[in-house]
């Protein structure tokens, strides 16, 4: 397995699934409009110890991270919630409201 | 200088360290009592064992208190046992994400809501159930509030539950919905009994466990018959105003999964379930199949048709990884047992129109 530096990443894409109400929530951004804090927790999780951690307990929510890489390639880290960094977290929180009943 | 690990004194050490904090009742207190004063171990050690044998001896005064007292007055005895709901411990995250929190020793606002709610909880499992607690053993019932911040999700984290309280956008405090309440509380329940596994199918039938005994404990609560619209709703009272605006009333709907007041709406039928999928997308099928054969059984959900689930789901039968087909065929032969044949036909007949196989087992 090859290891990938975190700055060429140039797209992420963060899902949440999971969590009580069972809601899918999803957001993508480009990597260079991230705050310096993202960017830290980003190669952070790049570099965590591969493979997902079972969270304990019910109803927590549950993450998937893909990051881009300039060439193309891509990467999906799994990511359950107590291990979530919250700068990423955030993220997700502003993308949550539900378009109008169809 | 290599330690020797097969001297007398390292043995006990080692042998003691590994069982003093587990084995009270296991190594005699004489040996105990013994060893507490053996020179050849080290004073840590000493102490350990000193505080073993001291533990040991209390519980057992205890025991045999309890003893006499149950031989002497039976039943009142047996009817202050009854009586006994499990205590409560309330905690204050204060909008942090460390858990428990900080105790909390007035108890207002909405810390007296999860406090009620939680106590009702207690009381349904145990009027309705015969269960004493998440455990059936009396267990304490710890609650934090206040988790994080604009937190959207209450949850059960193996030893406790959580509650954030909404982003006033989305969801408001998410403990207003009683049914949310007993949701967590019977995910506790699940991990005490057949521990399913939270994945795939078990994983989507131990959520559902926790949807069906949640709104039916808010049935109970309500005194609402089957027939009430709201008795199948899952969440309905943690809907945020703006979300309530756009037409959402509720989590989910048990009787119409995949309905668009449901913010969550979910398959209502077997084929048309995705495996990979969330627990809580696949939940609606078992969901469905519960309402449909309490509204078949009883006019109340809490009669037969909530015991037939509730034997089902504290059989020894039930396999932490069971499919749906299994648990259904569970679900029909506890109802042969609960109600004869009537009652595992309104079983077969709801598990038939969510389209689940009987497994043969």
């Amino acid at each position: 397995m090859v290891d990938r530096d975190a700055n060429d990443v140039v797209k992420v894409r963060i899902e949440r699934r999971g969590g009580l109400a069972g809601l899918h929530l999803n957001v993508e951004r480009d990597y260079a409009s991230l705050q310096p804090i993202q960017r830290e927790a980003i190669a952070s999780l790049s570099t965590a110890a591969a493979g997902p951690l079972a969270p304990a307990g019910a109803d927590r929510f549950h993450y998937r991270v893909l990051l881009t890489h300039a060439d193309g390639s891509e990467r999906t880290i799994e990511v359950p919630e107590p291990a979530m960094p919250e700068s990423l977290e955030s993220l997700t929180q502003a993308s949550h409201l539900p378009p109008a009943r169809p | 200088m290599a330690q020797d690990l097969f001297s007398p004194a390292e043995t006990h050490r080692a042998t003691f360290t590994r069982l003093c904090p587990h084995c009270c009742f296991i190594v005699p207190p004489g040996v105990l009592r013994k060893y507490s004063r053996d020179a050849s171990l080290d004073a840590s050690t000493r102490k350990a064992l000193q505080d073993t044998y001291l533990e040991t001896e209390r519980q057992r005064g205890l025991r045999e208190a309890h003893r006499i007292a149950t031989l002497r007055d039976v039943e009142r005895f047996a009817a202050k046992k009854a009586a006994a709901l499990a205590a409560q411990h309330l905690f204050d995250c204060q909008n942090r994400k460390v858990l428990p929190g900080s105790p909390v020793l007035s108890i207002t606002g909405g810390f007296k809501t999860v406090f009620d709610t939680t106590q009702k909880v207690a009381e349904f499992y145990k009027t309705v159930l015969g269960r004493n607690s998440i455990d059936n053993k009396g267990i304490d019932l710890v609650s934090s509030l206040h988790y994080s911040r604009n937190y959207d999700n209450a949850f059960w984290n193996g030893q406790q539950m959580v509650y954030g309280d909404g982003d006033g956008e989305l969801f408001t405090e998410m403990y207003l919905s009683p049914d949310v309440i007993g949701h967590e509380l019977t995910h506790g329940v699940t991990q005490n009994e057949s521990a399913l596994r939270y994945e795939g199918e078990s994983g989507a039938l131990n959520e559902s466990i926790s949807d069906v005994f949640g709104a039916v404990f808010n049935q109970w609560l309500n005194q609402w018959p089957v027939t009430e619209p709201q008795a199948w709703l899952v969440g309905a009272g943690i809907i945020a105003s703006p979300t309530k605006a756009k037409g959402f009333t509720c989590l989910r709907d048990m009787l119409h999964p995949s309905a668009k007041h449901c913010l969550s709406p979910q398959p209502e039928l077997y084929g048309e379930i995705d495996p990979t999928a969330d627990v809580h997308d696949n939940s609606g099928v078992p969901n469905k199949a519960f309402a449909l054969f309490a509204s078949a059984a009883d006019g109340q959900a809490w009669g037969q048709a909530l015991q037939v689930w509730y034997a089902t789901c504290t059989s020894r039968q039930l396999r932490s990884d069971a499919s749906f087909s299994e648990f259904a065929s569970l679900t029909v032969a506890s109802a042969e047992k609960i109600g004869a044949t009537s009652l595992a036909a309104k079983c077969r007949s709801a598990w038939q129109q969510v389209g689940v196989p009987l497994s043969n087992a």
